[in-house]
């Protein structure tokens, strides 16, 4: 029914598993302002959930997450990078959806304070299907049509 | 002496045997239908592929017909997609058609917008 496909795109905000230690950062002179505990936030639709457990099956790793990255380059001056890892670093954000799991999310601290705030999607089109991080409140318009590459909010 | 009436036609993309097998895939349904391949003015470098469902295929359409499937290109992007090949990619994460075009100047780093040469 359609009702149950309109369902299927809610997000949802993660549960926060882990969260890097100002000590670690400190050591590793990291330059980021650490995001107080209470305004983190990354939401995660109820579809890139159900993706998200299907890697992991697929992988038969409970372990297996995608990793959101951003990085310096593409057209608009920044851009998402997203792969598979398997492995939690000590400067990672660990996030899960509320009750889909496994569904790891796995972000750097520097990447989240560009990040915080998004969604994170899972979009199936005929041309194909893709994680996508939408609503970044930290991007400026819409960035490239692309929807990988975005310009930073002054 | 009439010459022989056969005109050399040569396809206008080459599809690859992963590419037919997911086309055939999606064209499997009850109700018959018709996949169009177009392109959008989308993206920084200003032109984007776009697939849709179609019923009857528009008058100017190009029909690609390879390995038992049959694709249409929009007749509007038949100028920038002509000698393409089109293949599917599947990894872990994510899954799309591409598109390797010969008429490509200039690509945006996304790999999905580009421009044809004037």
């Amino acid at each position: 029914s359609t009702s149950a496909l309109a369902s299927h795109h809610t997000a949802h905000p993660t549960v926060v598993v882990f969260t890097p230690s100002p000590q670690h950062i400190e050591q590793e002179e990291l330059d980021v302002d650490l995001i107080p505990p209470q305004d983190i936030k990354i939401e995660l639709t109820d579809r890139a959930a159900e993706q998200l457990r299907l890697i992991s099956a697929k992988e038969n790793n409970p372990n297996a997450a995608l990793r959101v990255a951003v990085e310096s380059g593409g057209c608009h001056g920044y851009q998402y990078k997203m792969e598979l890892a398997t492995h939690r670093q000590p400067d990672d954000y660990h996030f899960s959806h509320p009750t889909v799991t496994p569904s790891n999310i796995l972000v750097d601290a520097v990447s989240l304070s560009l990040l915080n705030g998004s969604t994170i999607d899972f979009v199936t089109e005929l041309i194909g299907s893709s994680f996508r991080v939408l609503e970044n409140p930290q991007a400026k318009g819409s960035g490239c049509g692309c929807g990988i590459s975005w310009e930073l909010k002054l | 002496k009439p010459r022989p009436q056969l005109k050399a036609t040569k396809a206008a993309i080459t599809v690859t045997p992963e590419a037919v097998l997911r086309l055939k895939a999606l064209l499997t349904s009850p109700t018959p239908q018709l996949i169009r391949i177009g392109v959008r003015n989308k993206g920084c470098a200003g032109l984007s592929y776009h697939l849709d469902y179609v019923e009857n295929p528009g008058k100017f359409d190009e029909v690609v017909e390879q390995d038992g499937v049959k694709v249409l290109i929009d007749s509007k992007a038949l100028f920038s997609i002509i000698g393409s090949e089109m293949d599917w990619k599947e990894d872990s994460l994510s899954s799309k058609f591409v598109f390797k075009n010969p008429n490509i100047k200039d690509a945006c780093g996304c790999g999905e917008s580009f421009t044809v040469g004037s």
